[in-house]
């Protein structure tokens, strides 16, 4: 007898705002998709169920459930708390409709009413609240009418039958919480599953009679071997060294309950960390391809900073000469004028030398003058080409080319024709400036270069921007406990490997020494217990005595086995289960071929693993991935359920956590194990669509098994007061 | 004289600037040290010979205002020692020999106190056109008309 | 099969009781019954009803006639 949400609507609760019919989804059996932006009312829905079975709702500053009575203002939606004039009052609340089985459906009216007192809109002092009477009503299907419900019992009653209590938990898959929801790591959470399948408890309550039992059995035969003054040694001896045994085991217990505690704690944890860890060691990963980029972003920064710096010195630096630029003219200048001063260098000498020398003015050279190998050459030919006649040794002419070859020479330590020699001034000037004229064609290339150089660099520092940006993107999309440094992912890697050392030493502890010693005191009782007892048949005392012990032990210790076997039997159907929805969430997506793995720890709680092909677990993985996990176990507890799971899902539902591949397969998978799922996605909106959804969304609407699918929308840009969610029936 | 004491004496003298174109030496030389907005040459002898060749390619002369108006700075022999930077700075002024008002054979035949005062004249040349460059410099700096790059001073020179 | 004989079957055929008691069917159906499950159904229809160890107890002992 299935429960089945038909409607749900809300009046001024949030952003909900109007009456109850302007804010009506109506559900149907099946899969039913509400698609809700952040903020556009995902997590109110929650708050809805909240109120409607706890009176809560969902402190959003806080995290923490507060009653309605509480809340009140906040809940308001703001719009209409803005426009209730003073004195005037304003109506608040949610109202459900289900049908349960073929026969009867209700219907849930929670509100209050808040009176405004003065101006201030958000103080809750400024309204005056009253919790309005819970109102249920009820109808025959057959006849749509209907008629209130009037006692109070049956009003909860009603209320409590939407969902049992013992199965909310299974019924609400709200984000993060669905980790905590199934919380293996502590033994009674999976006790509380099983319980809830299995007949535990009944195996549980018989062993402890059984137990007392025992304990009683064996007083009741030692009085009457006391009261027969039955002296026997041994016997005392034993049951005193029975007692001693009892101690020890008692002591070893306890340890034992320390160690498991020490054990869950640090498993919940690593388990806690678990969700952190795949984050914080991908972000390590990014970190540390991030540093040395920045690192290199920075010496390319200061690179360009000196050269930058740099460049004007290549107006002075000779190798570069950007000052000479356009000075062609000006050396061009210098160059004639040198080569006239010189020029008239050589006339002056020249004609100093006729005025000091006039006999000697032939030797007047002009411009082509004979040098000393001519010079020979006319002394050796006896001829003077110069002036084309002839000179033989001997004669005047012979002699003064003698004395001009001579002379030539002379005319190096010559006397000074000017008061200041200044050919090697300029002479100088010329050589030394080289560096600085031979570069006029080049300059402009140079500095063309120069821009260009620039440009390069500064293409490589824009590079090494972007690459750095696009890690850091990917970085700070990676969510890590709200903090956001290198030293977090360290530390949270740090915390992670330290749980599981101390997770390892309690284990080791537990295994290697407490067990053992456990059990050989147990071994050790066991034996004395059987020594006691063959003692006891010598002994003259009624038989039933010691047939009423030696049953009672040995019930007591078949009870104990029963329970066991059928908490793991409950275990291996639980697994199978597992895997069998796990298989169908994981079933487009790549990880195929493992399996989950259900491993009984000593202290009674459970680790589900996935195991990988080659039987290798696999830790810390992915957060859609983990959520798939508690998914599969959560299915698992209810389709294990002998009779069918009668209970709708409300789930908000991370598609982007869950990945691609994942989303088909998950609902698919809660088709099959829940009469009507109520599902909040946002990862299907999309602002630009007609329709407001995006391609995945549309393939949902197409398919059969979505009976139902809304889009939320809040009104864009609007201020606190203004905001207004509004509900759109895609099918 | 010979010829290095001519130089030397060339190289020993001290030019002048204005001391109402501080503000524009202390924008565009940071000497080595500070930063300013403006794309900047390192030590002032540096500008200077940019200004110089500034206000002598727009052939703005602009004699210095009386003495105690002047500032002198480090000597030319000193300007990028180790360098032919002033060899070819002197190529340059030569060339002009005849705006100074010399002839380049005449310079032999003159005595000390006629050689000093070619040397002044010659100093005087690269002030006063100096002075021009770093007028016109302020101006455009004043009116902001300068358009802040590296290469500022490039461009500048190919206006 | 009801919830209680489940258990009772479970908590009867453990290996080592069966060792030393040698349960059969009969045990479980017939008329005569060997006290071990006596005892045991005692206690797990007793427990079903609400009774309390003090109160089973003394029944217990009526079995073994004590």
């Amino acid at each position: 007898m299935a429960s089945i949400i038909n409607s749900i609507a809300f009046k001024n609760f949030f952003n909900y705002y109007g009456e109850f019919e302007d804010n009506t989804y109506e559900l149907e059996e099946g899969i039913n998709i509400i698609v809700a932006d952040n903020g556009a009312g995902k997590s109110k829905f929650f708050n809805a169920f909240l109120w409607l079975f706890y009176d809560q709702v969902l402190d959003s500053d806080t995290k923490q459930k507060i009653s309605i009575k509480n809340a009140g203002v906040k809940i308001i939606s703001d719009k209409a708390k803005n426009e209730t004039a003073i004195g005037d009052y304003v109506k608040c609340g949610v109202t459900l409709e289900y049908t349960s089985g073929t026969r009867y459906k209700y219907q849930v009216i929670k509100s209050f009413t808040a009176t405004r007192l003065d101006e201030k809109v958000t103080d809750k002092n400024s309204w005056q609240f009253v919790m309005n009477e819970l109102e249920v009503n009820r109808t025959e299907l057959v006849l749509h009418k209907y008629k209130p419900v009037y006692d109070e019992v049956e009003k909860k009653q009603i209320i409590d039958n939407l969902i049992m209590p013992a199965f909310r938990k299974y019924s609400f898959l709200q984000g993060e919480e669905v980790d905590d929801i199934i919380d293996f790591s502590k033994k009674e959470s999976i006790e509380e599953a099983v319980e809830n399948l299995t007949d535990i408890k009944s195996y549980e309550q018989i062993h402890e009679l059984l137990d007392e039992f025992k304990t009683k059995a064996f007083k009741d035969l030692q009085k009457q071997l006391k009261a027969n003054n039955i002296q026997n040694e041994r016997f005392d001896d034993a049951v005193a060294e029975k007692e001693k045994i009892e101690q020890k085991l008692e002591h070893e217990k306890e340890k034992l309950e320390q160690w498991n505690e020490t054990l869950s704690v640090a498993e919940k944890e690593k388990n806690d960390l678990d969700k952190l860890y795949s984050n914080a060691e991908k972000r390590k990963e990014l970190d540390d391809r991030l540093k040395p980029l920045r690192k290199k972003l920075r010496d390319k920064n200061e690179e360009f900073e000196n050269f930058l710096d740099r460049i004007n010195n290549r107006f002075f630096d000779g190798g570069f000469a950007w000052i000479a630029m356009g000075f062609e003219n000006e050396v061009d200048k210098f160059r004639e004028l040198n080569d006239r001063y010189i020029e008239k260098r050589y006339e002056k000498k020249a004609l100093k030398n006729v005025e000091d020398n006039p006999n000697e003015y032939f030797h007047f050279l002009p411009e082509n003058s004979p040098d000393s190998v001519s010079l020979k050459n006319m002394i050796e030919d006896q001829h003077c080409y110069v002036c084309n006649r002839e000179a033989k040794e001997g004669t005047p002419e012979y002699s003064n080319l003698l004395k001009l070859k001579n002379r030539t020479k002379d005319k190096q330590s010559e006397k000074p024709f000017v008061n200041n020699d200044l050919k090697n001034f300029f002479g100088d000037l010329q050589i030394n400036a080289q560096p600085f004229y031979n570069k006029f064609e080049s300059i402009r290339d140079s500095i063309i270069k120069t821009k260009e150089k620039e440009v390069e660099i500064r293409d490589n520092i824009e590079k090494l921007k972007k690459q750095i940006k696009s890690i850091d993107d990917d970085r700070n999309s990676i969510l890590i406990a709200g903090h956001d440094s290198e030293h977090s992912a360290r530390e949270v890697i740090s915390n992670y490997t330290g749980a599981v050392k101390r997770m390892e030493n309690a284990n080791n502890k537990i295994n290697d020494i407490i067990i053992p010693s456990v059990n050989k005191n147990r071994k050790d009782l066991k034996a004395i217990n059987d020594e006691i007892k063959s003692l006891n048949k010598s002994n003259d005392i009624p038989d039933g005595f010691n047939e009423n012990y030696e049953v009672l032990s040995d019930l007591e210790e078949a009870s104990q086995k029963a329970k066991e076997r059928v908490f793991d039997g409950m275990i291996s159907l639980l697994e199978e289960h597992a895997n069998m929805h796990f298989k169908n969430l994981i079933k487009n997506n790549d990880l195929s071929g493992g399996i989950l793995k259900f491993e009984k720890n000593l202290n009674g709680s459970i680790n589900f693993n996935y195991l990988d092909s080659k039987g290798n677990s696999v830790y810390g993985s992915a957060e859609g991935f983990q959520r798939m996990k508690k998914f599969s176990v959560v299915m698992a507890i209810i389709s294990a359920n002998n009779s069918q799971y009668n209970y709708p899902l409300l789930a908000d539902a991370p598609i982007s956590a869950f990945g691609e591949g994942f989303t088909e397969g998950f609902f698919e998978a809660i088709g099959d194990v829940f009469p009507q799922s109520i599902v909040l996605v946002k990862e299907l909106y999309k602002r630009e669509d007609e329709m407001k959804i995006n391609e995945l969304g549309k393939r949902l609407l197409k398919d059969k098994k979505v009976r139902t699918m809304y889009v939320n929308h809040v009104t864009e840009d609007s201020e606190q007061i203004d905001l207004v969610t509004t509900q759109t029936k895609l099918k | 004289m010979t010829a290095q004491e001519f130089k030397n004496t060339i190289l020993l003298k001290r030019p002048r600037y204005a001391k109402s174109k501080i503000p524009v030496i202390e924008a565009f030389a940071n000497k080595g040290q500070s930063k300013s907005e403006y794309s900047q040459f390192g030590p002032i002898y540096e500008l200077y010979i940019y200004a110089f060749r500034l206000g002598l390619k727009k052939g703005l002369k602009l004699p210095l205002p009386p003495r105690n108006s002047t500032q002198d700075f480090i000597e030319i022999g000193k300007w990028k020692r180790d360098s032919s930077l002033v060899d070819f700075l002197l190529m340059i002024i030569f060339s002009y020999s005849e705006e100074i008002g010399f002839d380049w054979n005449d310079l032999e035949d003159f005595d000390d106190k006629e050689l000093n005062q070619v040397v002044s004249n010659i100093i005087e040349f690269i002030e006063s056109y100096a002075n021009g460059g770093l007028q016109y410099l302020q101006e455009e700096w004043g009116n902001d008309n300068l358009i802040n790059s590296s290469y500022l001073f490039a461009d500048l020179m190919n206006e | 099969m009801s919830k209680r004989e489940q258990i009772i079957r479970e908590i009867l055929f453990d290996p080592e009781i069966n060792a030393k008691y040698k349960i059969t069917e009969e045990d479980l159906t017939g008329m005569h019954r060997k006290k071990i499950v006596d005892v045991l159904e005692t206690i797990v229809n007793e427990n079903d009803n609400g009774r309390t160890a003090r109160q089973i107890y003394p029944i217990i002992k009526n079995i073994h006639k004590i």
